[in-house]
């Protein structure tokens, strides 16, 4: 039964399957079956992206929630300051995710867990500088967080995140084959070597650092007027950051399937639970965690491929 | 003849230690030099100043006639050089042609679809053809030497270093790797061919250096050099012995 | 300004017990163990509980619940970290913070998620004088105590047998397994040593401020911020780290209390890129 997912025609029938699900769904699922798709495509997109600079290149970035928190409220102080509609917004979060990776790019010149370390420890900074200044209205008590005025239906939204996801799965797609991609996977196994054929890996890194937060801040542009309400609260956070990661390991590290499938199944896991054992949630949170980097680190895919 | 590589007055130390002390050389275009020398005497200190993995505490050292100072690693291969490694450096998972095939992709000369052709090219004349698809950790000892050569080959180096690359290979192996080493000669590269084994540096190298703590101790043709009672002394007679 | 550096300097020398841990930790094993600060915040707990409901002496509490962190701390090796310490780094990473999270809801289970203060009541005056600066008087008991534990360690690695393997792991895996040494067995005690100055460092923490499971991560952050100001694997570095941090923090919190986490990690970043080896360090240490 495992086999046949290695047949590409059944592969292609399989997506175009989901395709079709996926984009009709408005029509005949239920408002909170929505919702609840809505929040997976934001969870898959960011863990897709998450992966490219933790699973590809090897850097794990424990700040990544950082790039979406600055979308969305780069998308808030754009729509309700100046003006501009949902589209620039989304351009406009994508410009500063990327333009703060731009800036952060001097720690990629370390490695395994000082780059997750000081990742995390920047993106504390960077939520306290937006909690606390009174231009980003953080959430201070005489501040209120930012109000969103209403943009656009729920079959809106839905279709706007699934047609996002789908331009984030396919620029990761086509990232990973081109030479970028080859030189990350080169420098994630061997830096050394890697720099003494010739790549330039201070480039291809910020490159992918780069790339993997432009989508962060892109989605969290999306999610503002989403959620009508935003504040360090709900976009801030190491829980964002934390679940990229744990998505991207359950699904499978280092794959681009990885994210899609580790972000369907622990969306489903976690309505579950939810449901049935709200107060144990954390704890069964971590016991997943456990129970994957012990049994089956490298994820749920590694069940489909051949061995 | 032009240098292609000149070593002036270089020193480097490490705290206390003196790996490397007052060196002077120079490499010809298109010439293979053997370098040997004791554990200890300097052998992979230079290699690594001259690869860029290090810094010369004073000196300098020049390549085509420009100072070398402060490039990168990826800079020094885009500049044309390109070194083997001690240790098992071919990257895991990858085949042997997924391997070679990162000098290729990633030259400052980007090759596009002409890559993987060069591949193709390297791998032939290293005899990798057969085991083209064959992941590193199947590849035998000397498969993995030989595709390191082809890996550096493939960079466009003008000069290749190679660290000890036919250490752990038998006679016939070793033959192999030094008829590829001066198939790659002919083509106008120069090497420098670092290596504990003397007669496989007496059979392939046109001119012989030999260090000792971290200075030149002799310098010139092979059959001569490891004559000299100094060289003699320095190795205790019993590699030499091994060589006769 | 006397004040901050006083007070910073009491509160460093706890800072620099909990560090003390995980810079062994990061330099026999290296590994980073975001699970750390459950060590402390746990101790802190069972401190509390034994003092508080169980009516122990807090003398006994504190060496009770430190001692029982070190056991915890040789459950999570051979449990949990030896089972993934050939993997990627990353994988460990996120292993220990797995870890932190069961431990931590496990103990919400028993103390809840609130705050618990442990007050000592000792014979003698409440404050001392300092020069011009009033100080509360157990405070300087606490930094006395956390002196001495630290020297306990300083002495344990330097004159015993069992230190010096420790040390000799930590400077290089490859040469102590050669020279005979029980790696394995020098890792479990490791954590177990992690977990018992932890420990006893969150108790001595529960006297001075209400502590509570989720400060956990924080705990962590602190530890590894006063390695990385001290230097990566070096227990005197992490000593003088941790008054160092303890002067900074006190201070941060003081002038802008908003934005301290804020410099505090600033700061860090800084440090890292312009000085990763830290002010006294051996350099970068650990895997990868």
């Amino acid at each position: 039964m495992i086999a046949i997912f290695d047949n590409s025609r059944f592969r292609m029938a399989l997506l175009a399957i989901a395709a079709i699900l996926a984009v009709s769904a408005p029509l005949y699922a239920s408002a909170y079956l929505e919702r609840v798709l809505i929040f997976v495509f934001f969870n898959i997109a960011l863990a897709t992206a998450w992966n490219v600079i933790g699973g590809v290149a090897g850097y794990p970035s424990f700040g990544h929630g950082a790039f979406f928190g600055l979308g969305a409220y780069t998308a808030a102080i754009l729509i309700v300051r100046v003006g501009v509609g949902l589209p620039l917004a989304i351009i406009g979060g994508g410009l500063v995710a990327g333009a703060f990776a731009l800036l952060f790019s001097p720690l990629l010149r370390q490695r395994g867990f000082y780059f997750a370390l000081s990742t995390l420890a920047a993106q504390f900074a960077i939520e306290t500088v937006i909690r606390t200044w009174s231009f980003t209205r953080g959430m201070k008590p005489s501040d209120q967080g930012w109000n969103l005025p209403e943009m656009g239906s729920l079959h809106y939204f839905y279709w706007l995140s699934l047609g996002l996801l789908s331009l984030c799965i396919l620029s990761v797609f086509l990232l990973l084959r081109s030479r970028v991609g080859i030189a990350l996977l080169a420098i994630h196994k061997d830096e050394v070597v890697a720099a003494s054929v010739g790549i330039p890996c201070t480039r291809y890194k910020t490159i992918a650092l780069t790339f993997s937060a432009v989508w962060p801040g892109i989605m969290g542009a999306a999610y503002a007027p989403f959620l009508v309400f935003i504040s360090t609260d709900n976009v801030f956070g190491i829980s964002i950051t934390l679940n990229m990661i744990l998505i991207t390991i359950f699904g499978g590290i280092g794959t681009l399937a990885g994210p899609i499938v580790g972000g369907l199944v622990l969306s489903l896991i976690d309505r579950i639970v939810w449901a049935n054992f709200l107060e144990y949630h954390a704890l069964i949170s971590g016991l997943i965690i456990i129970a994957v980097i012990s049994f089956r680190p490298a994820g749920l895919v590694s069940w489909f491929k051949k061995s | 003849m032009t240098a292609i590589l000149q070593l002036e007055s270089v020193s480097r130390h490490f705290g206390g230690v003196e790996a490397v002390r007052n060196l002077s050389f120079s490499v010809s275009q298109g010439e293979i030099l053997g370098l040997i020398g004791p554990n200890g005497s300097g052998k992979t200190t230079v290699f690594n100043l001259i690869s860029g993995v290090v810094e010369p505490s004073s000196g300098q050292i020049y390549f085509n006639g420009q100072p070398f100072h402060g490039r990168r690693a990826d800079q020094i291969c885009a500049a044309g050089i390109a070194r083997t490694f001690q240790t098992a450096s071919l990257l895991p998972g990858m085949t042997a042609r997924e391997n070679v095939n990162i000098a290729s992709l990633f030259r400052r000369d980007k090759l596009g679809k002409l890559a993987a052709k060069l591949t193709d090219h390297a791998l032939e004349l290293c005899g990798l053809t057969a085991c083209a698809e064959t992941t590193t950790e199947k590849l035998t000892t000397s498969e993995q030497k030989r595709v390191e050569v082809a890996r550096a080959y493939a960079t466009g180096a003008k000069l290749i270093m190679t660290d000890e690359v036919v250490a752990g290979l038998n006679a016939v192996e070793t033959d192999e790797v030094i008829d590829i080493l001066k198939t790659i000669n002919r083509e106008g590269i120069t090497l420098i061919f670092v290596e504990h084994d003397v007669r496989a540096v007496m059979r392939v190298s046109h001119r012989l250096l030999v260090l000792s703590e971290g200075a030149l101790l002799a310098e010139g043709d092979p059959a001569v050099v490891v004559g000299l009672p100094e060289v003699i002394k320095v190795y205790l007679g019993s590699r030499y012995a091994e060589a006769r | 300004m006397e004040e901050i550096f006083l007070f910073g300097m009491l509160r460093g020398a706890i800072f620099a017990l909990a560090a003390f841990g995980f810079s062994l930790v990061l330099g026999v094993l290296g590994i980073v163990n975001f699970a750390h600060g459950v060590f402390v915040v746990i101790g802190a707990l069972v401190t509390w509980s034994l003092h508080t409901q169980f009516g122990f002496n807090i003398a006994l509490a504190s060496l009770t619940a430190a001692f029982s962190m070190g056991v915890l701390g040789v459950v999570i090796q051979k449990a949990f970290i030896m089972r993934v310490f050939k993997l990627h780094p990353l994988m460990m990473l996120v292993q220990t913070w797995g870890v932190a999270i069961v431990a931590t809801e496990l103990a919400n289970l028993i103390w809840s998620g609130s705050e618990r203060l442990v007050r000592v009541n000792f014979p003698g005056p409440a404050l001392i004088t300092l020069g011009p600066v009033f100080i509360p008087t157990w405070d300087v008991i606490v930094f006395l105590v956390s002196v001495v534990a630290a020297g306990l360690l300083i002495a344990l690695l330097q004159l015993t047998s069992l230190g010096r393997a420790i040390r000799a792991c930590r400077d290089s895996l490859d040469s102590a397994s050669l020279a005979g040494v029980n790696v394995d067995r020098v890792f479990m005690i490791t954590m177990g040593i992690c977990g018992i100055w932890s420990g006893f460092a969150g108790s001595l923490m529960v006297t001075l401020k209400p502590t509570a499971t989720y400060m956990h991560f924080q705990w962590t952050l602190d530890a590894f911020i006063v390695v990385v100001i001290g230097g990566m694997g070096s227990v005197a570095g992490a000593l003088l780290g941790g008054f160092l941090y303890g002067v900074l923090n006190f201070a941060a919190y003081f002038y802008s209390p908003n934005q301290a986490p804020a410099i505090i990690f600033a700061a860090l970043i800084l440090l890292l890129i312009v000085r990763p080896q830290g002010l006294f360090g051996l350099g970068q240490v650990g895997r990868k």
